[in-house]
């Protein structure tokens, strides 16, 4: 009747190591929409400080209280917010994904049903990717255990951040990847991006030509890249991939129980399939938040704490494939 | 106007017109809304979703009244969260909200009798790319909103950004299509403050037809469709050329292609991808014309 973890708020904790959870449709409005409630109460399961904030106010918000981690909850847009170009997910997802990172605070791109591509483009700028909110548990718990490796006071990036000496030192290998098809969201540039979020929307080469004022050629070569870089015969097939309903060349369907969250580097795949549940929890089928509760330290094996001095261009969309 | 007592123990929205913030009291999210200066200025614009949670609370809160939220894509995806999210958002609005899986939908319904079904259609991610499970996801809830509804249930289905054809063909079953969670509080409150008519002998709600309420354009066009065309459409969103759904189906190569000239031409589309971005609810006008940097 009353769902777990629905209570009165508590008393606002300093804010140090909570979550803040960002609506990617900004201004946020009166309303939260229900899927930034939903990370909100998973959060809270979680024993959590939790904030809300939109993505336009994102970097402000942590000003004032400096989350652990900034869950982007990436949803669709809702009656009363389209996608319009100060309101694009994607971009702007990856832009506050990249100052949040900047500013030492671990940013979690999550799918609520956007698609692939606007995790992409926050994976690519060094978020984690998760697809569903059922895995968010095991990554929180993750990050935080990677945070008491590193001390606070440990940080050395000299970002201008007020809180930014309080934050843990950023364990950049645990940056995961999404599975491969990915790989070739992640790699898109701005211009395939957009023109990718137009064929999602059903537009046809001429008319994307029209609306983003460019040649018809200009497009039609725009097209061509993404093609190549998703690996896929047609644009249909590109905007399956984009939706995130077609599994990528490397990803068969037999690997179905597969980890929603891989790792970033190719060389640790075998870790892929471990990471995303707790032990002995079976690969397929319902699995509630609050299983993953207290999850850190299972699932240690399949995280490789190397190179913690990687300097920061190792982290940048360059670095990510091969 | 008086507001009866909250069954559930939240906090109710004020009744006589939404404060700043009002909507996020109903998560309880106020005390934990990032703190910036300022931030409460905008939201006080006045772009409250038309049934907002305080125009509806004086209208439905009967604490008699009970609504089951249903998970319809049960089994593939733990959607516990958003299954509760929704309970959470119903149980603000004033009326007593209980869960179930849409397993065990029916006979949940049989014994507690609620006055209307909100069915939670969500995408599931374990679905991808496999299409034994399509029908699962696609048709699942059109089949059990089709059982509930000849029950004589009230049926809302709810997309939480599953794919419009699946909430498309619960319409078609008799539930009233919700696109968007911030349209639930107006849909319930149409709903709820409709007469409670039972079947004089089975004690059944008596099933108005004449009420549905169709899509909104363009995605009231999936409803059309023949049980092969959904199959096609199916797979045309998963990617697949003609000559790979053939393979699939097992069936000729012209008969898929038969099959995508009826989908678009139903769908009053001219290509395979506008009726794609039909069936995965997005509208083209989502995407404003934004110039390139």
């Amino acid at each position: 009747m009353h769902p777990p973890g629905v209570g009165p708020a508590e008393a606002p904790g300093t804010g140090t190591g909570g979550i803040l959870v960002l609506e990617p449709y900004p201004p946020l409005d009166a309303a939260p929409c229900l899927a930034v409630a939903s990370v909100v109460l998973a959060a809270r399961q979680l024993g959590s400080t939790v904030m809300v904030a939109d993505l336009c106010r994102a970097v402000d918000s942590t000003r004032h209280a400096p989350p652990m981690v900034a869950i982007v909850a990436l949803h669709g847009p809702t009656a009363h917010a389209t996608c319009t170009p100060e309101r694009d997910c994607w971009e702007l997802g990856a832009r506050i994904t990249a100052e949040l990172d900047a500013l030492g605070v671990e940013v979690v791109a999550l799918d609520m049903g956007a698609g692939a591509g606007a995790v992409a483009a926050c994976t690519a700028r060094g978020a984690f990717g998760l697809l569903s909110l059922d895995d968010l548990g095991g990554t929180l718990a993750r990050i935080a255990a990677a945070g008491q490796d590193h001390p606070p006071g440990a940080r050395t990036g000299g970002v201008g951040h007020p809180g930014a000496h309080h934050r843990p030192r950023r364990t950049r290998l645990e940056r995961r990847r999404l599975p491969a098809p990915f790989d070739g969201l992640e790699a898109l540039t701005g211009a395939e991006r957009r023109v990718l979020q137009y064929l999602m929307a059903g537009h046809s080469t001429a008319e994307i030509a029209d609306a983003l004022v460019v040649s018809l050629s200009t497009v039609r070569s725009h097209v061509r890249s993404i093609l190549r870089k998703l690996q896929v015969p047609s644009q249909l097939a590109a905007v399956a991939v984009a939706t995130g309903t077609r599994p990528g060349p490397e990803a068969p369907a037999a690997a179905a129980g597969r980890g929603s969250l891989l790792r970033r580097r190719a060389s640790d795949q075998p870790a892929l399939a471990t990471g995303t549940l707790p032990a002995g929890a079976p690969a397929t089928g319902r699995q509630p938040a609050h299983a993953l509760r207290g999850a850190a330290g299972r699932n240690d094996t399949a995280f490789s704490h190397g190179e913690p001095d990687a300097p920061p261009w190792r982290s940048g969309p360059g670095l990510l494939v091969r | 106007m008086s507001l009866s007592p909250p069954t559930t123990g939240e906090r109710l929205p004020p009744a006589g017109g939404p404060p700043p913030g009002h909507g996020a009291d109903r998560f309880g999210l106020d005390a934990r809304r990032a703190g910036v200066p300022g931030d409460g200025r905008d939201r006080a614009a006045g772009r409250h979703p038309a049934g907002s949670a305080a125009a509806l609370g004086a209208r439905v809160a009967r604490p008699e009244t009970t609504v089951l939220v249903v998970d319809a894509v049960p089994g593939h995806r733990g959607a516990a969260i958003e299954i509760a999210a929704v309970a959470t958002l119903v149980s603000h609005l004033g009326v007593r909200a209980s869960t179930a899986d849409g397993r065990d939908a029916l006979d949940e319904v049989r014994r507690t009798q609620p006055r209307a079904v909100v069915l939670v259609l969500h995408p599931s991610p374990e679905a991808r790319g496999r299409h034994d499970l399509w029908a699962e996801t696609w048709e699942a809830p059109a089949r059990l909103t089709g059982a509930l509804v000849q029950g004589g249930t009230d049926v809302i289905a709810l997309s939480m950004w599953a794919s419009a054809a699946a909430l498309a063909w619960c319409v078609e079953e008799g539930a009233l299509g919700v696109m968007h969670v911030d349209q639930l509080p107006g849909v319930l409150g149409t709903v709820l403050a409709r007469p409670a008519t039972r079947h004089p002998h089975t004690g059944a709600h008596a099933h108005r037809s004449g009420e549905r309420a169709p899509l909104p354009p363009p995605f009231h066009t999936l409803v059309r469709l023949t049980a092969s065309e959904r199959h096609v459409l199916f797979h045309m969103t998963e990617g697949r050329s003609a000559a790979e759904i053939a393979s699939a189906l097992v069936v000729s190569v012209s008969t898929v292609r038969s099959h995508i000239r009826a989908v678009l031409r139903k769908l009053q589309v001219t290509t395979q991808l506008a009726a794609v971005a039909i069936a995965n609810g997005i509208h083209p006008e989502d995407l404003a014309a934004p110039p390139l940097p």
